[in-house]
């Protein structure tokens, strides 16, 4: 049906040049991609007036032994009075087996979690499971949130190839 | 060995002289089946120039006669060296004539070494072990003579019913004797100038494969069976290793032993021989794996080759190291490779007591209390620094041609020829450099990122400069491999033009006997930020330390142990956590 469709428009189109930017006509939205299959880190967000409610997951990462990211802001501001919130899942931080990391300063976001060592032994991340959530400020129209310096971690030292998938603001359709 | 002993005995005659005989020709026959062992040993040998003596190493046993081409004569102490060396005297030999020397003694023999737990021999009911000369004992008694030479030989040895006797290279000829004694009959394929013998009432596996098979040998009820296959089973996979990386062996049948925990050597290797003190199947098993890459390795370097005079030791023991993780990174993976040379490094680094350094090609070094640190332990990361520099495309062929130079004929400036004639580069810098002096490589990083990628500013302190691989980890899962040359003079150079990596790594196969640091401490991704990233990477090693006993890998890296307690743990992580930018 995907296909189809993209047939049908593309006839209709003429193959021309890719379609520009369209003005903003609707309020902003957000948008952040479904992620890929296999493992991957995406964001969910859902934008209340200035406030942009995000979550970053995980899925399909397997046993690991930790993961780190940083989410750049462009065109977002973070909240110094709402500290980002980093989810335990790789086990409680009480256990003295895990550490975690959450830093924010106000163009980013630092994240980590990381379990100490082969003693502690490696967690698996399977489904979408949440890892960190924060709001951040939405000071204009539009504004980009992207994942870099990801890394997930086997115990063997592996590196887990993952996709990754960050999110925007823009105007609705 | 031999030629260590007469090192330590005699180090004050000219001893590069020629050898005063060729020996061509060993029998030694052993009588295991009385009360007490009886040992005769003939020997065949060619003068080299005109003499009238002959020195060798006193018996254990109570001496019963030696003759000279069929002439009792009776041994005097050695006038420099009495508790060692018997000396007889004879009419002097033209250079050129034929000897038969003839030696018979029986036990009780007196094994223990005096103030020590360590024995040179085992002589008992259940068994007998006459081992081979070793670095540390004083004297021994069956390659009993003065001077070293390889020589071929035959072994005999008379066993009461139910015992076995290993003696020597490849399958023995046994021979039903009347009332159930055996007699087990080895003959040497190629000339060593080491022989032992193995007997008692032994539990045995064996492991094949094609034309190969190994027996293992172990004390009755001491080892699990699973312990004994799998150690059978890895003496073979290792023998498949090093046939085709160094050369086919001239024999069918290899043997492990499990020998008394007195031997004087945790191992030793004999041409297909590998004995291993017993406590190693039981308490240390941790030097199962490592113990039998080595000793086996000691066939190639050590028997079917040798070094020089001044390099005898070396080339055998630094070779036998290096290629034992050779070996096993081939037969599990690069990464267990880079642990044998990372815990031979870091033992050698942080474990040699002030002041003990020396190099490792120093005329004198068996000597000196520092000997095992350089030899063992730093030298094999060194030869694996010279296999990186040359590439294995080179320095596999070189080490094959090496070998086949022969007993006492290798040495290091003998590889440098090899590599060279090969089109290889000229190690000869980096030989006199790391291993005609002492120390290490201090490299020191100071990283930054700017618009171009990674830059690092590269500082060598100690042995310098030293050329060190850099392996970028970008998170599509691909590797990329460079290069980074660090000397006394800090330089900088673009290491990634990548703004997104998982990981920088300086010399992560541990190819280098070096430490390397970083300017920021926590920066142990070398990229220039803290971050997660680096959290990670000391998280993977956290349970490292810096061992406090020879050959245990602690894991221990030291660019991990961010705050140097040479520890690393959940402090190092937390340290890690604290510096995040």
């Amino acid at each position: 049906m995907t296909r189809r469709i993209f047939l049908i428009s593309c006839f209709a189109m003429a193959c021309s040049a890719p379609p520009v930017d369209v003005p903003i006509k609707g309020p902003p939205v957000f948008r952040a991609p479904p992620p890929a299959g296999g493992p991957a880190l995406f964001v969910r967000g859902a934008l209340e007036g200035d406030r942009l409610q995000v979550e970053v997951f995980g899925k399909e990462l397997g046993s690991i032994i930790g993961y780190a990211f940083r989410i750049a802001l462009d065109g977002l501001k973070t909240q110094p009075d709402e500290p980002a919130i980093i989810d335990e899942a790789l086990g409680p931080h009480t256990s003295g087996e895990v550490l975690y990391l959450g830093k924010t300063t106000s163009s980013s976001l630092l994240f980590g979690g990381a379990r100490l060592g082969s003693k502690a032994q490696e967690r698996a991340i399977d489904g979408e499971t949440r890892l960190a959530h924060f709001t951040l400020r939405v000071p204009a129209a539009t504004g980009q949130l992207t994942l870099v310096d990801t890394s997930v971690r086997r115990l063997s030292g592996d590196g887990v190839v993952i996709s990754v998938s960050g999110g925007s603001i823009g105007a609705a359709p | 060995m031999k030629a260590m002993l007469i090192s330590l005995l005699l180090s004050s005659l000219a001893l590069a002289q020629t050898a005063p005989f060729d020996f061509t020709q060993q029998d030694i026959t052993a009588d295991l089946t009385g009360a007490q062992p009886a040992i005769e040993v003939n020997l065949t040998a060619v003068a080299n120039r005109s003499i009238d003596r002959f020195d060798f190493l006193i018996p254990p046993g109570t001496m019963e006669g030696f003759w000279v081409n069929g002439t009792q004569v009776q041994p005097a102490p050695h006038p420099q060296y009495p508790t060692h060396l018997w000396r007889v005297t004879f009419p002097t030999m033209a250079k050129g004539q034929s000897a038969e020397f003839r030696m018979a003694y029986k036990g009780p023999l007196s094994c223990q070494i005096p103030n020590s737990p360590l024995a040179q021999c085992v002589s008992s009911p259940e068994g007998t072990m006459l081992y081979p000369l070793t670095y540390e004992m004083p004297w021994y008694f069956q390659n009993f003579y003065a001077d070293a030479d390889a020589n071929l030989w035959t072994v005999t040895v008379r066993v009461p019913q139910g015992h076995s006797a290993i003696a020597g290279q490849g399958a023995a000829t046994v021979t039903e004797l009347p009332g159930g004694a055996q007699r087990w009959t080895y003959a040497a394929h190629v000339p060593t100038e080491s022989q032992f013998i193995a007997s008692g009432v032994f539990q045995a596996v064996q492991a094949s494969s094609g034309d190969r098979t190994v027996k293992a040998y172990f004390t009755p009820g001491t080892v699990s069976e699973d312990r004994q296959q799998s150690s059978a089973d890895l003496a073979l996979a290792l023998w498949s290793v090093y046939a085709p990386m160094y050369g086919e062996l001239p024999i069918a049948e290899s043997h492990l032993i499990a020998a008394p925990q007195s031997m004087p050597a945790g191992g030793m290797g004999m041409l297909g021989n590998v004995l291993l003190a017993d406590y190693i199947f039981f308490t240390h098993t941790y030097l199962i794996d490592q113990g039998i890459a080595h000793e086996m390795a000691h066939s190639w370097w050590g028997n079917l080759s040798s070094g020089v005079f001044d390099e005898m030791g070396f080339m055998s023991e630094a070779f036998a190291e290096y290629s034992g993780w050779r070996a096993l990174g081939a037969l599990r993976g690069p990464a267990e490779r880079a642990r044998g040379m990372r815990m031979n490094a870091v033992w050698y680094m942080y474990r040699t007591p002030a002041g003990q350094d020396v190099a490792p090609l120093s005329a004198d070094v068996a000597q000196k209390p520092g000997f095992i640190y350089v030899t063992y332990h730093k030298a094999p990361v060194v030869l694996r620094m010279l296999e990186e520099e040359t590439g294995p495309a080179i320095f596999a062929p070189a080490l094959r041609a090496l070998i086949a130079r022969g007993y006492g004929q290798t040495s290091m400036a003998a590889l440098a020829e090899e590599v060279s004639k090969l089109g290889g580069p000229d190690l000869t810098p980096l030989i006199d450099r790391w291993l005609r002096h002492t120390g290490f490589a201090r490299v020191k990083i100071a990283p930054r990122r700017d618009a171009d990628g990674v830059k690092w500013q590269a500082q060598c302190e100690g042995v310098c400069p030293v050329s060190l691989p850099v392996r970028v980890r970008l998170p599509s899962g691909e590797v990329v491999s460079s290069k980074v040359n660090a000397a006394a003079t800090r330089s900088e150079s673009l290491v990634s033009g990548e703004q997104s990596l998982e990981s920088i790594e300086l010399d992560p196969e541990w190819t280098a006997v070096r430490e390397v640091s970083c300017s920021q401490p926590s920066d142990v991704t070398l990229d220039g930020t803290i971050d997660g990233r680096d959290l990670l990477e000391v998280a993977l090693r956290v349970g490292g330390a810096l061992p406090t006993e020879r050959r245990i890998d602690g894991a221990y890296d030291p660019l991990y142990d961010v705050n140097g307690d040479r520890r690393i743990d959940a402090a190092d992580a937390a340290t890690v956590l604290a510096a995040v930018q």
